[in-house]
């Protein structure tokens, strides 16, 4: 052969699909042999040469393609340009559809499981996305840090500026307020105190009128108000630039309104704020090493590593200390370090567990769904094969099938998404609420494109994964097997399920997992509500105020009198109390509260931290805290000294061995050489910060002694059995003595508790639905695969019945196969939610991760709904009528 | 002639396809005299490589218009018509009748027939 044809050859043989190069290359080699011998001269050689190859590309390309459509099919030409025609696939995708509405129970149950896998799952993941995922919308968001440790003092902002690594940095505090609108009720508000930096690094831009600037700090009276108060508050007022409103008694002027795109950084402010103001350098609090008020945040300068910039801040710390000895100290006499750690870490920290938690069992749920969806098409691939087979004997390609089937499993995937995306949609709408009050970055949570984009992709890449691919394997390559159906057909629906078979232990595995887990979390909540307050809650009501201007220190005790008089005049009120909050108030006491040290000469140096509770006299007697020793402190005229106190008795128990021994000791409060404190009481403990936070180690001092003026309180009502409108009669009775009090809240105790443990209560029910709809589905697949497999073998129970064998018997079987799957999945799973428990760690409570009362139950629960799923193929496969199935065939 | 559902699904011809199956309506050719014969009747017009050539052949082939048969030679296959084929070609020459049919006139400026 000539060199050029030798070459040709060789090419083809390697580029062309295997089949066709074997057969036709050295075809196609010796044709160009031949033309290439009949070319006359050198130069109609090399035409033909060079033609030749030219088109080897081309021919190659085109090759491969017809062989990833299946080789030529009637029907799928190409037309002189050589294009697919389109008007196929039309036809495709009716000829799919049409098939797929003949099987109605089958559609829908493949769209229904696809559409609840999906919408659960893209509900679960627009909230990670949303909370966990996005960055903040601020900008140079990923250099964003906060400054650990809560609030700093004066001193250690006035220093900020020293740090080279920190681009830009400002200090946040926000309180309420009570603004005086011209006509109308005093309006309780949120306001922010800000350094100027605040609104470049937050992204704030004015809609009307101008931000505050460095130059404003002379003027501490200038305020800018956001949007949505602007808005709500003053009806849009075009004309607010300039006016004068007042607030908490002072007057301020407004010089701006923000655009309604700017988002408070809801970690440091809250969710929701009115107006902002700037930091007033000369007030005294500043000066205070031991005033603890303002937040910061900064931005790391370009390229500085977040340990870099917490060395600096460690130098800046040891500076500090050398000039003020106590300011950064702890109790052990360490300076204690207040590192920089990213804002958005620190804004999402608490949810994160949460949600990726529930974005596993989400992705459990949805794995389980797709196994059913698995098992529904095995079905249905099953029962079509002969249709498959007598189609392929008709000439068409394998390549043509499985373009039908891809077009089957896409509208299914398709119809998955929509329905999917409804439920997502529907469940969003419904969770709104929740979802904002009870997550960081709650207010955002929308569906929006990347959703869409992520429940389409989901579904379709379900319906072909766990569709397509199982139903391939019912496509024989004999075309004499599919057709006969009997015969070497067995082995192929032994293997069929087998597959079935093992994507149910999968499914019982996964329940078992998710059961457990919830057994768990219920358990927790279970544990959490039936602990014991130690406060009485029924029938008691709570009122927090917060006065507009600040009483005198003799004032604060006189009207706070005042307004409990006028609500014991209230009928069914049995006494009123008052504190500087109420149990329950706040909720987790990671960052609220009073702390201090306590100094028992002679006993301890450092007693252990205690949480301080400014109360009334009669504060234990109203809220049923019993005495366990001695009494509460005496009303008197003149401050006491030392100033008596009760103490929590598990603290005095810990620290004089009984309650009796605590009386009459004295104490410091705050350091060795802190305030003076006597003893007179001791009190039982209780869980004044939540159910799950462990026994407060509480003291309680008189309020009306307190060395600084106080602005706050809340009320505490024992009216055990009132109706309806009696916080409209309580709120009437303040009014009387105090009418331009705000009083937002005035609710019952119970409301509080209740509220303390609805995120628990929540979670476990959510995985309480999602284990027991799990669970249904692996009934349902046990259910479908023992039935079927009962079928498939009529026959030979047909031979078996007809010989003798008990019908009890044969029930007893089928029920112990299907019970030995659950029992292998279990196991399976078992092990897992064993292993897996660690991930709970953070959200139990009373209850351990590797709980042997849920593994038990839910163990139970499975094996006990496979028996009752096995139960009816069971009965089927004993009710089978011999003549019937042997005559069949 | 009424032409079935399932020729008129194959029309019109691409003309290299067209070619082929003249040719080979005369009797059986191994590719390089298809290649050849195309040539010379086409003048030059549609001109064939022997990987396309090859690739078509199989096509036509497996669409049933074409079948290898026995050739004096071997080493090289030769493919002949099939009555499929030629109801094929019959029904595209006879659809290239009446659009000259139809063609014709009108460019001689009279009405259409």
């Amino acid at each position: 052969m000539r060199f050029p044809a030798r070459v040709y050859r060789g090419l083809l043989r390697l580029l062309l699909p295997p089949a066709v190069g074997r057969r036709d290359a050295g075809e196609m080699a010796r044709t160009l042999h031949d033309l290439l011998e009949d070319a006359g001269d050198r130069g109609a050689r090399i035409r033909v040469a060079f033609r030749a190859f030219r088109r080897l590309p081309g021919a190659v390309v085109s090759e491969w393609v017809e062989q990833f459509r299946g080789g030529a099919v009637p029907g799928v030409r190409q037309n002189r340009t050589g294009r697919w025609e389109m008007g196929e696939w039309i036809r495709r995708t009716r000829q799919g559809l049409r098939s797929l509405g003949r099987s109605p129970a089958f559609t829908w149950s493949s769209i229904l499981l696809v559409g609840l896998g999906v919408g659960a799952a893209t509900t679960v993941f627009t909230v990670v996305d949303h909370v966990l995922l996005r960055p903040l919308p601020y900008p140079e968001e990923d250099r964003l840090v906060y400054m650990t440790n809560g609030s700093h003092p004066g001193p250690v902002l006035r220093e900020m500026e020293t740090l080279e690594r920190v681009e830009m940095w400002t200090a946040v505090m926000d309180q309420d307020g009570n603004l005086e609108p011209d006509g109308g009720d005093p309006l309780r508000i949120r306001q922010a105190e800000v350094t100027p930096d605040f609104f470049p690094m937050f992204g704030a831009r004015p809609a009307l009128g101008r931000l505050l600037v460095e130059s404003d700090q002379e003027d501490p009276s200038l305020t800018v108000l956001t949007h949505d108060a602007w808005v709500s508050i003053w009806g849009a007022d075009p004309e607010m630039v300039g006016r004068t409103i007042r607030l908490d008694g002072e007057p301020l002027q407004v010089v701006g309104v923000l655009d309604a795109s700017f988002v408070p950084p809801e970690t440091l402010v809250g969710r929701t704020i009115h107006l902002l103001r700037l930091v007033d350098w000369g007030h005294p609090y500043l000066e205070e090493p031991n005033i603890h008020r303002h937040s910061v945040v900064a931005r790391l300068a370009p390229g500085v590593s977040l340990e870099a910039a917490n060395q600096e801040l460690a130098r800046m710390g040891d500076r500090l200390d050398a000039i003020h000895p106590d300011m950064l100290r702890s109790r052990e006499g360490e300076i204690q370090r207040t590192p920089f750690e990213p804002l958005r870490e620190y804004t999402v920290a608490d949810a994160s567990r949460g949600l990726n938690l529930l974005l596993g069992a989400v992705g459990l749920l949805l794995l389980v769904a797709c196994a059913n969806v698995a098992h529904l098409f095995l079905a249905r691939g099953l029962t079509r094969r002969r249709e498959m087979a007598v189609r392929q004997a008709m000439g068409a390609r394998v390549g043509s099938l499985l373009a039908q089937l891809s077009v089957e499993s896409l509208a299914v995937g398709v119809g998955g998404a929509a329905l999917g995306l409804l439920l997502a949609w529907g469940a969003l709408s419904g969770f709104t609420p929740w979802i904002q009050s009870t997550l960081p970055r709650g207010m955002a949570v929308t569906l929006d494109w990347r959703v869409l984009l992520f429940a389409t992709g989901l579904a379709v890449g379900t319906a072909f994964l766990f569709g397509l691919v199982p139903a391939l394997r019912t496509l024989g390559r004999d075309v004499n097997q599919g057709l006969r159906g009997g015969g070497r057909g067995v082995t192929q629906h032994r293997g069929v399920h087998l597959v079935r078979s093992g994507l149910v232990a999968g499914e019982v595995a996964l329940s078992l997992i998710l059961v457990t887990m919830s057994g768990i979390l219920m358990r927790s909540f279970l544990e959490m509500t039936s602990q014991d307050p130690g406060v009485r809650v029924a029938g008691t009501w709570v009122i927090p105020v917060d006065f507009p201007t600040e009483p005198e220190t003799g004032e604060y005790a006189r009207v706070m009198g005042e307004i409990q008089d006028a609500l014991r005049t209230v009928p069914g009120v049995r006494d009123v109390t008052f504190g500087m909050e109420a149990p329950f108030e706040w909720v987790g006491g990671s960052s609220c509260c009073w702390r201090t040290s306590f100094w028992v000469p002679g006993v301890t140096d450092e007693g252990p931290p205690m949480r301080v509770h400014a109360v009334e006299p009669g504060f234990l007697d109203t809220y049923g805290i019993p005495l366990v020793a001695g009494s509460v402190w005496p009303r008197s005229e003149t401050p006491p000294s030392p100033l008596p106190v009760v103490m929590s008795e598990g603290v005095a128990l810990e620290l004089f061995g009984a309650p009796e021994a605590a009386l009459g000791r004295e104490a410091r409060m705050g350091g060795g050489d802190g305030t003076a404190l006597r003893i007179v009481g001791v009190a039982a403990d209780t869980r004044y910060y939540g159910l799950d936070q462990g026994v407060d180690q509480a003291l309680y001092l008189p309020v009306e002694y307190l060395p600084f003026p106080l602005d706050i309180g809340t009320f505490g009502i024992h009216a055990p059995g009132v109706g309806d409108g009696f916080a409209q009669q309580l709120r009437e009775a303040v009014w009387q003595v105090q009418p331009t009090l705000p009083l937002p809240t005035v609710v019952p105790l119970a409301s509080w508790l209740r509220e303390s443990s609805a995120s628990r209560r929540f979670a476990a029910l959510l995985l309480v639905g999602f284990g027991a709809v799990a669970l249904l589905l692996a009934a349902g697949g046990l259910y479908g695969t023992l039935l079927y497999a009962v079928h498939q073998r009529r026959k030979e129970l047909g031979i078996r019945i007809a010989l003798g064998a008990g019908r009890s018997r044969i029930e007893s079987e089928v029920v112990r196969k299907g019970v030995a799957l659950a029992v292998l999945g279990a196991v399976v799973g078992g092990g897992a939610a064993w292993g897996l428990g660690r991930l709970l760690e953070s959200l139990v409570f009373g209850v351990g991760t590797q709980d042997p009362l849920s593994l038990g139950v839910a163990v139970a629960l499975l094996l006990s709904t496979a028996a009752l799923a096995s139960w009816f193929p069971a009965r089927r496969a004993s009710r089978t009528d011999p003549l019937e199935t042997l005559s069949a065939e | 002639m009424t032409v079935d559902d399932d020729t008129a699904r194959h029309l019109p011809l691409a003309p290299r396809d067209l070619l082929i199956l003249s040719v080979l309506a005369q009797g059986p050719l191994h590719g390089y005299g298809i290649i050849k014969e195309v040539e010379t009747r086409s003048r030059s017009g549609v001109l064939l490589d022997p990987a396309n050539l090859y690739r078509v052949l199989r096509r036509m082939r497996e669409l049933g218009w074409i079948r290898e048969a026995e050739g004096e030679d071997s080493r090289r296959r030769t493919h002949a018509i099939t009555p499929r084929g030629k109801e094929i070609l019959a029904a595209e020459l006879a659809r290239l009748e009446r659009l000259l049919a139809q063609a014709r006139p009108a460019l001689a400026g009279g009405e259409g027939g």
